[in-house]
């Protein structure tokens, strides 16, 4: 098919746009953006400083809601690790205030990234999807392929290194230059120079961290959840 | 060996294609995959449902889902990720322990989590929108100042009938 001049005029637009112009424009033109600031009407359920969750208007079952960021993400790798944590928290807590108002025995937790994944709107979201039984929804059963013992070692083969180097890569750009100074003022010894290093004294750091936040969370854990009938239906 | 498989495996008490672990969780390639590279995240302790994973490390889970889709994307160089939670028998979970399956995905990869969506009556809309809005009040305290602006939009609304109580009164006032 043929392109219209007002197509290639926009492609050659959006083409030379930087970055930023770019994230502006996918904002100007996202429909949650609008929702987020009000301009669009919605059903919303809950929002605070940093996301919003409101009803799907096409729900897959009473009670599906969509929650989001504020700012404009499209998909999840894009979005900052604190911001993750946020959104999964609320997640949570927004499934647990569903079992308890709409009595339903379960949900479901989706993301989709990327079209391929299914994903229709330009904007992340997370779909929390109450579930009874008999609802007619099979979407989640996820399917189960046999393959060979080899062939999954080849995949992890695969994997292994690139996740070494996306956890690795956590180092923020701030303690690269750290490194760098350091090695100016003479600290050039063979263990700082080895990055292998550098990232097991991060992982170790942040581990620690973690086994701390989680000793000051203590009181959380000892939270009595009256869900305690779901997790039961597997006793 | 305890009574559950998961439990056993987080302890390398059952063989698994581990990809990777901390003291916190446990990600490895799933047996029966849906997609290649089908990856299994689960937390080392035991919790059955969503609702009992304390937030730390609700937050900590899902971060390592996070780098684990992009690792995926990267790995495989197409497509995208689902990430799927679960949470419950009825919502077709199979193991009594929380996990978060992370599947890659690829343009005609014959997968599809899509549902059929319902038509709803504008009533029963309105009615599950009042019910989850009374629930979600009582979400907060994540440790970001939530309840602080909860407070403060309460404040704003004590200011506002101040404010309407004023008026009412200067209006009376007029009133000679």
């Amino acid at each position: 098919m043929e392109m219209s001049q007002e197509e290639s005029d926009m492609r050659e637009k959006l083409k030379n746009m930087s970055p930023e112009q770019l994230k502006e424009y996918q904002k100007q033109n996202c429909i949650f953006c609008q929702i987020i600031s009000g301009k669009v009407q919605s059903k919303k359920i809950y929002e605070d400083s940093r996301c919003i969750a409101i009803l799907d208007i096409n729900p897959a079952n009473p009670g599906h809601i969509l929650l989001m960021p504020k700012e404009h993400f499209s998909v999840m790798p894009q979005i900052p690790e604190p911001d993750i944590g946020h959104l999964f928290m609320v997640s949570k807590a927004l499934s647990s205030e569903i079992l308890k108002s709409l009595k339903v025995k379960g949900t479901n937790i989706f993301v989709a990234n990327g079209a391929a994944a299914g994903q229709r709107a330009q904007h992340f979201m997370i779909h929390i999807i109450p579930r009874k039984d008999n609802d007619g929804i099979t979407a989640f059963n996820i399917p189960q392929r046999q393959i060979p013992d080899s062939d999954l070692d080849e995949i992890k083969a695969r994997m292994v290194g690139v996740i070494a180097k996306v956890f690795g890569l956590r180092a923020p750009a701030t303690e690269e230059k750290k490194d760098k100074t350091e090695e100016k003022a003479g600290g050039k010894t063979k263990k700082e120079k080895n990055p292998e290093n550098r990232q097991a004294k991060e992982r170790l750091v942040s581990k620690n961290k973690i086994a701390k936040d989680l000793d000051d969370k203590e009181i959380l854990k000892s939270e009595k959840i009256d869900l305690d009938k779901i997790a039961g239906l597997f006793k | 060996m305890s009574n559950c498989t998961l439990c056993d495996l987080a302890q390398g008490k059952e063989n698994a294609k581990v990809l990777y672990y901390d003291e916190i969780c446990i990600a490895y390639l799933k047996k029966m995959p849906a997609s290649a590279g089908h990856i299994v995240l689960i937390p080392k302790k035991h919790y059955t449902i969503f609702e009992q994973v304390p937030d730390t490390e609700t937050s900590h889970l899902f971060k390592i889902a996070s780098k684990l889709s992009t690792a995926a994307f990267e790995t495989f160089g197409h497509g995208g990720t689902n990430i799927i939670v679960q949470n419950g028998g009825t919502a077709g979970q199979k193991h009594p322990h929380f996990s978060i399956e992370i599947i890659p995905r690829n343009e005609n990869d014959g997968l599809n989590f899509l549902w059929q969506p319902k038509q709803l009556s504008e009533e029963e809309m309105s009615t599950t929108e009042l019910m989850l809005k009374e629930a979600a009040a009582n979400i907060g305290g994540f440790g970001e100042g939530h309840k602080k602006e909860v407070i403060k939009e309460k404040e704003k609304e004590v200011l506002k009938e101040g404010d309407k109580e004023n008026y009412l009164l200067k209006s009376l006032r007029r009133i000679p």
